[in-house]
């Protein structure tokens, strides 16, 4: 600790000390040289810290560069890579659109290809396996009564109406006399 | 961007404790000169403030200053404001730091001439010149240390010893 000396002495005779003045502190060599050496310790461990941050610096800026080399060099392919992967999505939407008109034009024609088979079968049925078929596909039980031929439109429905169901020359009689009812019913 | 050297130095409660108010303060300042006069001579030779050679100029440049009659090396002197400029501007109240800056305190002394002619702010033509050269205000450890070394001398001479 500093120690106050040297203060100016008061001679009897003299004029009165000033109350503000200051006393002059003095400091030893050895005293100044230990605060020197203190100070220089915390002047290199600060250095020591500034180096090792330096070094952490430097270290990320390496690395960064590093990185940014390596984007560079794989820059051009990862942009080509971009332009290809736009122009696959292109070309995707192009296919796909292409290929949905392509299938429901086919689904369009198959339907009209089905058509004609089906028209095509039944012609080759004879009346009452036609009546039977179509009402197998109708989900019809396979009773006289109940059969589409003998619903069909324009028909009273005898088993509605009570009586006895029509016989089968009934049934073909009305549909030669009127074929379109039926084709309508098939289709 | 920052163009100044800010003075400053851990621990300096160490010493200030033997001395008088506003003697920490004076001694800062002095440092700041002495560390400002110092830079100056590096630059002087082509080399920043931690004494690595400039990276060389631009050739137009230098070409245009060997014709005007003065050496064809990058040193910051041109015309010689710049490093005037240069100068311990302000210390911390508690004269733990000073700050070596560019400028001037008056408007003539806040220009310099620049390399096309006309005039530019010496702080404008400083941060240019700190973004192309950052080794121009960053002292290396040597000269640190002979700012340490300057500050001791100075506390010591203010320092009363028994």
């Amino acid at each position: 600790m500093p120690e106050p000396v040297n203060t100016p002495p008061v001679d009897a005779g003299s004029k009165p000390v000033d109350a503000g003045a200051q006393s002059v502190k003095t400091y030893s060599e050895s005293e100044f040289q230990d605060a020197i050496a203190k100070r220089q310790a915390a002047v290199e461990e600060k250095r020591a810290l500034e180096a090792k941050l330096k070094e952490i610096e430097d270290a990320r800026l390496a690395e960064t560069a590093q990185y940014k080399d390596a984007y560079e060099k794989v820059k051009p392919e990862l942009e080509q890579t971009k332009a290809e992967l736009e122009r696959l999505k292109s070309f995707e939407a192009d296919v796909i659109g292409k290929e949905e008109a392509r299938v429901k034009e086919g689904l369009e024609k198959l339907d009209e290809a089905s058509k004609a088979e089906y028209s095509k079968f039944i012609a080759k049925l004879s009346l009452s396996e036609r009546s039977e078929w179509i009402a197998s596909k109708a989900g019809i039980a396979q009773t006289p009564a109940t059969s589409l031929a003998a619903n069909r439109p324009g028909q009273k429905t005898n088993s509605a109406a009570g009586t006895a169901p029509m016989s089968f020359n009934d049934r073909v009689a009305a549909f030669k006399a009127n074929p379109q009812a039926f084709a309508k019913v098939l289709s | 961007m920052s163009a100044t050297i800010k003075v400053t130095t851990p621990s300096l409660d160490q010493l200030a404790k033997f001395l008088k108010p506003g003697d920490l303060g004076k001694a800062m300042s002095g440092t700041a000169s002495y560390v400002a006069g110092e830079v100056k001579k590096r630059w002087q030779e082509g080399k920043g403030a931690d004494n690595a050679q400039f990276s060389p100029g631009n050739p137009n440049y230098l070409a245009l200053k060997s014709a005007s009659g003065r050496n064809g090396k990058i040193d910051l002197n041109l015309t010689g404001g710049l490093s005037k400029s240069f100068y311990p501007r302000k210390v911390s109240t508690d004269g733990k730091e000073a700050t070596i800056a560019f400028g001037g305190s008056s408007s003539r002394a806040k220009l310099t001439k620049g390399s096309k002619g006309g005039t530019k702010d010496n702080l404008q033509v400083a941060r240019g010149l700190v973004g192309k050269r950052p080794n121009i205000l960053e002292p290396d450890n040597t000269l640190r240390d002979l700012a340490e070394i300057n500050l001791n001398r100075l506390i010591r001479k203010a320092v009363k010893f028994k």
